[in-house]
């Protein structure tokens, strides 16, 4: 009996979106025209830096092909890499696991479900010399995911590497993320408190700036991770806000640490998340570069134009990709990847289209990697700076973003600062009413997720190939972690480990990242720094 | 459950300190058991033994840090602790979201503790009342001392206040208007004044501030000290345990305790008439059932009012 | 409801457990880095009746069959083991083969979940409001 076809929209009644706001909340008009833009825009590479913060943009030079990549034993992850660089890759990031990030070994009790399994187990120089092995530090660029104290053992044992390859400091291309609130995705309260104190990993964060900045004039000492904050449901204005509040937090402790902006502000960058609101999204981006620019200047009086670029890199969201129907990720990758080249940025990750269940296998790498070579080579998207500038609706949503940007930016002023709001718990409270608003967005599809609350197919289990790990390495990498610790000749880092431990106790306010990187060169591991730190202070661990 | 518990077994389990039965207990006077009097009824056989501390406060001036610097004070002393973190219950949907055991965090696991999370609603009787059960039975398992977390000064905290020792409300710098409004509450029932996160400003004219309301107001024979805590960094929690320690010897020597524990016994027996009444009449049911919208909805548009549209239903059920 | 092990991954705890206070459940927070035995110690003192756990980066299959053997062998066989997070349409039939109660993937309609755990509860579900 044939089945009765099925006519969702009567030809009659035609097919409408549910509604035209943005995801911010701003309303989309039927058009826009002159009457709601009608202004000037600087050049290219031009202050306020609307349009882009060089004067060529891609076309003097494309933005950089930057998957975050890492899981299992640091020699999985080197061979990924090379594989990464073999299909077009043009810079390396560096995801640790949990454990690295938060400065624990792999045989830390609380840790061993988890190495190696949402990036690289590392915790020992041998570890970074192995994940690096064979690849030029001088040639391409790094990006390593980690905040402080973690930073200063990761930027120890990289030196290190560069060092034994004869590659001087002044010529290292890269990026320590160091930020101690934002890396540990929420951020909730929990997260970044809870493996060390977080004012000293503040203040060991920007010792690490200050060290890096007259010795490494190529190396970016922070990237602020506002991508993190917006996939726990903010909107693009809290994102923008947040992020470019805790910037503005970390320039003014280093500006009162007596160093000068110009040497220091062109090192800090920011990590964003690219969502699907297309126009909202590019507004976003070129809004930020705007306040980021007045910032600098106005605020802490750069005089350099470089001091007041507004340097991005994105991760396109994870949030709105679906685990029904995964396929459909690579298209919403694919536009969030595209709107990311419209708005400028830096470099780009592509979020892998089994986002929903397992870290990316070589095959999805792979496909994140040419979508951005389609989009780059294929489309007319680099071919121009800025291509959407001058559009009404662009224009005038980028003033409409500022606008709400800057007063949020005031209100958190207001309360001391993006660190006091954190620490009170405010900025908690914010993403808390946020994810619980968008979580009942998404259940009633006003915010309209095709697959999941809107055309929805009861179909079988999706036809996936789970990215699997080898079985015995997490027992491997124990086993390694405590062998290590237990091997012969650790006189040389016993000493420095008590060294370090003597100046926390009695010389907290001064420099620490000299003893912690002496500590490092006497192959202390990751945790044992950590943790000299830790007793030192009294801060104990969760067991 | 339905067999009945053999409660010598029981309550023999409860004094060796048995976590699982002392769980299992106070769920058992939380929710209502068939065998809760008899229980109830041998709780209360034993003379209060355990020290009762309340802390109350509004959200967000750091009383779970306090209270996990208190209880670790406590346990340093060789104490057996208990804390009950009471949190508010959704009064619309009458589910609770109990997140106090997460800031305790730092103290969990230790040994001589036990953590207990309450609802602040859905006790018949009255939140007060299922609190001071919960009290009994961790005093019956052998803790020394128990700790309450209350949150907001209301009524439910009056009550509370009643049942413990000694009642320390906490506020915190920044509360501005707020501080004027729930002066009154704080000086109704706290024993001692704190204000915590001390270091930041506006600490000192809060301090100032409450310290003046003191001494206006009339408290026979207790005046209830001021004091500055950093609970994140544990300052001044020597001073706040002396501060308990002078109130209970005070109480003690002066028999205020005594007309306390007097008050709230009353407290208790309305409050237990009430449930009584309210069974009796209902045999447990809703007593409006459908005809609740209706009568709410009159009430909204306020064309009728409380008093008359209850007459209305007792009516109906033919009570008068 | 917890997280166990290292992940912070939280949202999704959260929203469940809001989902959960919401439909009238009597909801135990307990965040993230909780180990089997903390939880144990949870389950035992409040006398929860049931345990929501959530995982993000492949460790739900070491951590649900320690829990559930934790359970085991503190006599605690009734109290019921809901799992959710990211987790691979086969692990999911692996949970539930060794006495996970519940399994919820991403993008889970709250309706079905209630609906789930008030039969694996066996109370009758509440409207939500």
């Amino acid at each position: 009996m044939a089945e009765d076809p099925k006519i969702e929209f009567d030809h009659a009644k035609g097919e409408k979106i549910p509604h035209f706001r943005s995801l911010s909340g701003i309303e989309y008009k039927r058009i826009y025209d002159r009457e709601d833009w009608d202004g000037e825009l600087p050049d290219g590479g031009e202050y306020p830096f609307t349009r882009g913060i060089h004067e060529d943009m891609y076309r003097g030079r494309l933005w950089t092909r930057r998957q975050q990549s890492g899981f299992g034993s640091p020699e999985e992850s080197n061979d990924l890499l090379k594989y990464l660089l073999r299909v077009g890759q043009t810079g390396i990031n560096i995801d640790s696991d949990i454990a690295g990030k938060i400065g624990v070994d792999p045989d830390y009790p609380l840790a061993q479900a988890d190495v190696g399994l949402q990036g690289t187990s590392m915790c020992t120089y041998e570890d970074m010399a192995a994940l690096f092995k064979d690849i030029p530090l001088d040639r391409i660029s790094s990006t390593l995911i980690f905040p402080p104290p973690a930073s200063v053992v990761m930027m120890g044992q990289y030196m290190m590497m560069a060092k034994a390859e004869g590659i001087p400091r002044e010529s290292l291309i890269g990026t320590m993320m160091n930020c101690p609130f934002t890396q540990l995705v929420g951020p909730t309260f929990q997260a970044n408190t809870h493996f060390f104190p977080i004012d000293l990993a503040l203040k060991i964060g920007l010792d690490l700036m200050e060290y890096l900045i007259p010795r490494c004039p190529k190396w970016n000492i922070l990237n602020v991770n506002s991508r993190n904050i917006r996939e726990s449901g903010v909107d693009a204005v809290q994102e923008a806000a947040f992020s470019l509040a805790l910037g503005s937090d970390f320039v003014d402790r280093l500006c009162k640490r007596g160093l000068d902006i110009d040497r220091f502000a062109r090192r800090i960058g920011f990590f964003s998340a690219v969502h699907l609101d297309i126009f909202e999204e590019v507004a976003k981006f070129r809004a930020m570069r705007r306040i980021w620019a007045r910032q600098m200047k106005e605020r802490f009086g750069a005089r350099d134009p470089k001091s007041m670029w507004f340097r991005c890199a994105v991760q396109t969201s994870s949030l709105t990709l679906t685990a029904q129907e995964p396929m459909n990720n690579i298209v919403r990758a694919a536009v969030q990847t595209l709107t990311a080249i419209l708005s400028g940025v830096q470099s780009v990750h592509t979020t892998s289209y089994d986002e929903a269940y397992c870290l990316p296998s070589e095959k999805t790498h792979k496909l994140a990697i040419r979508t951005q070579q389609i989009i780059a080579y294929e489309t007319g998207a680099t071919k121009s700076v800025d291509p959407l500038g001058g559009s009404y609706l662009v224009e005038k949503m980028t003033d409409e973003l500022e606008e709400r940007i800057w007063e949020l930016m005031k209100v958190i002023d207001g309360r001391g600062g993006f660190v006091e709001c954190f620490k009170e718990g405010w900025v908690e409270g914010e993403l808390n009413s946020a994810r619980y608003k968008l979580a009942d967005q998404m259940e009633s599809a006003e915010l309209p997720i095709i697959g999941m609350n809107l055309f929805r197919d009861e179909e079988t289990a999706p036809d996936i190939e789970i990215f699997r790990q080898a079985p015995d390495m997490q027992a491997k990498r124990i086993q390694y972690a405590r062998d290590y610790k237990k091997g012969g000749n650790r006189e040389s880092a016993r000493i420095a480990l008590k060294n370090l431990y003597e100046r926390t106790r009695s010389h907290a306010d001064e420099d620490l990242v000299v003893p912690m990187l002496e500590a490092v060169e006497a192959r202390a591991t990751l945790q044992e720094v950590c943790d000299a730190m830790r007793e030192a202070t009294g801060f104990s661990i969760p067991g | 459950m339905t067999a009945d518990l053999d409660l010598d077994t029981l309550f023999e389990s409860l004094r060796s300190g048995n976590r699982r039965t002392g769980g299992l207990v106070m769920s058992l006077v939380e929710d209502c058991h068939p065998q809760k009097e008899d229980i109830l009824k041998r709780l209360y056989e034993c003379m209060d033994r355990a020290f009762a501390v309340g802390v109350t406060g509004w959200p967000g001036v750091g009383k779970s840090t306090l209270i996990k610097c208190l209880a670790q004070a406590f346990l340093d002393k060789g104490k057996k602790v208990g804390i009950i973190a009471v949190d508010p219950t959704s009064p619309f949907s009458g589910g609770s979201l109990l997140g106090d055991r997460v800031r305790l965090r730092e103290i969990e696991g230790r040994e001589n503790l036990y953590i207990r999370s309450m609802a602040s609603r859905g006790h018949p009787g009255g939140l007060a009342n299922s609190a001071r059960a919960l009290v009994k039975i961790m005093e019956t398992m052998g803790y020394d001392v128990v700790l309450m977390e209350t949150v907001g000064a209301g009524q439910d905290q009056t009550n509370v206040a009643l049942i413990v020792d000694t009642t320390i409300v906490v506020v915190a710098p920044g509360l501005g208007d707020r501080l004027q409004a729930i002066k009154s509450g704080i000086l109704e029932v706290g024993d001692i004044l704190v204000v915590n996160k001390g270091d930041r400003l506006g600490a000192d004219g809060t301090a100032a501030d409450l310290l003046n309301a003191v001494m206006m107001g009339e408290r026979k024979g207790w005046h209830p000290p001021v004091i500055k805590t950093v609970a994140l960094e544990s300052k001044g929690i020597e001073e706040l345990m002396a501060e308990i320690a002078r109130h209970a010897a005070h109480s003690a020597a002066e028999g205020s305790a005594k007309a306390r524990k007097h008050r709230a016994a009353e407290n208790e027996i309305v409050e237990a008439i009430k449930t009584r009444l309210f069974e009796r009449f209902f045999n447990g049911e809703d007593p409006i059932g459908k005809s609740m919208s209706e009568y709410a909805a009159r009430l909204c548009e306020r064309k009728s009012d409380p008093l008359i549209l209850a007459d209305a239903i007792l009516r109906e059920k033919d009570i008068s | 409801m917890a997280k166990m092990g290292l992940d912070a991954h939280d949202n999704g705890l959260r929203i469940v457990s809001k989902w959960l206070a919401d439909a009238g459940y009597e909801v135990i927070y307990a965040g993230v880095y909780n180990s089997a035995e903390r939880i144990l110690r949870m389950v035992i003192e409040e006398n929860a009746d049931a345990v929501g756990i959530s995982f993000l980066g492949g460790e739900h299959l070491h951590y649900s069959r320690k829990l559930l053997d934790l359970f085991r062998e503190n006599d605690l066989k009734d109290v019921k083991l809901i799992a959710g997070g990211i987790i691979p349409p086969a692990d999911v039939i692996t949970m539930k083969d060794f006495g996970v109660n519940a399994v919820f993937t991403p993008g889970t309609p709250r309706g079905e979940i209630l609906k789930h755990v008030a039969a694996c509860l066996s109370v009758s579900e509440r409207v939500p409001s």
